[in-house]
């Protein structure tokens, strides 16, 4: 699952069971509760490519504790999908059966992870590392308007979406492609413009 | 390898571990590098106490297991190297 928490294997022959993976990762939850609980704070490096540009393959964040109901939309949030823990963005609360819920969705991604209950956010990301330098993930302009592009160009995308179902099937196509186009354009200008 | 042998190792204070059946889940807290100790290296691991030197790990190891012991020694020194060089430990 992209945005995953990477283990690096060193002293261990490669895995014949695969139910180790399951304890692995229930392992590793273990030890990021404590993390947070006890000091508040916890660094991870993050694999595969569904935060991408945010945060590319590799990248080492620090996670944050955070209560539920301080998640905001543009947050990057830590939780468990699959057994594994995953770091994607919020980019809506919604509300099912009365129960308020987070969309979740890895900026890399085209459409968004399956509903999360406030209450499973095991942690949000403060920081990215990009080699030496440290980039505030929820301070300062830079990452404010970052958080702000993913969100806009998520509900333009979620509207034509919405509006294309409304549409004939046949006509369909040229709205998919003007909102593949609009997305493309937006990351490429926008990563042009705000990293290096 | 033959100089770590009075050295004590201690587990470093941004090292957090969790054991999974046999193995043990290293993670430093600060660097987020994490590792997989198998069972050898997890028994290992909890000899490592700031106390015993590498010398007394290495006769513990050696009551467990029936092995050559120079080879012991160089296969602990090794693994005690490893975890230095992952920055899990250090040595007093």
């Amino acid at each position: 699952v992209g945005g995953g928490v990477a283990v690096t294997d060193f002293v261990r022959p490669l895995v014949s069971d695969s139910s180790l993976d399951d304890r692995l990762n229930d392992a590793l939850l273990s030890l990021v509760q404590q993390a947070l609980s006890e000091h508040g704070w916890i660094r991870l490096h993050l694999r595969g490519d569904s935060m991408w540009p945010t945060i590319p393959a590799g990248n080492l964040v620090e996670v944050e504790r955070v209560v539920p109901d301080a998640v905001r939309p543009g947050d990057i949030v830590l939780s468990q999908r699959a057994g594994a823990l995953v770091a994607h963005r919020v980019v809506q609360r919604a509300r099912e059966n009365g129960e308020e819920l987070l969309v979740t969705k890895g900026d890399n991604c085209s459409s968004s992870d399956k509903l999360l209950a406030p209450a499973s956010v095991i942690g949000r990301v403060s920081t990215i590392y990009r080699g030496d330098d440290a980039v505030a993930e929820r301070a300062g302009r830079s990452a404010r308007s970052w958080a702000a592009f993913w969100l806009w160009r998520w509900r333009i995308r979620s509207s034509l979406d919405r509006a294309g179902r409304l549409l004939p099937r046949g006509v369909q196509w040229p709205l998919i492609r003007v909102r593949n186009s609009i997305g493309a354009c937006l990351s490429h200008g926008f990563r042009l413009a705000f990293l290096r | 390898v033959e100089s770590l042998d009075e050295k004590r190792p201690v587990r470093h204070p941004q090292a957090l571990w969790r054991a999974i059946g046999d193995e043990t889940l290293l993670l430093r807290l600060d660097t987020g590098r994490s590792s997989v100790l198998n069972k050898v290296g997890a028994q290992v691991w909890e000899l490592v106490d700031g106390e015993r030197k590498v010398s007394d790990i290495v006769d513990a190891i050696d009551e467990i297991y029936e092995v050559d012991r120079p080879q012991l020694t160089k296969d602990v020194a090794a693994f005690i190297q490893g975890l230095l060089d992952r920055e899990m430990i250090s040595l007093q």
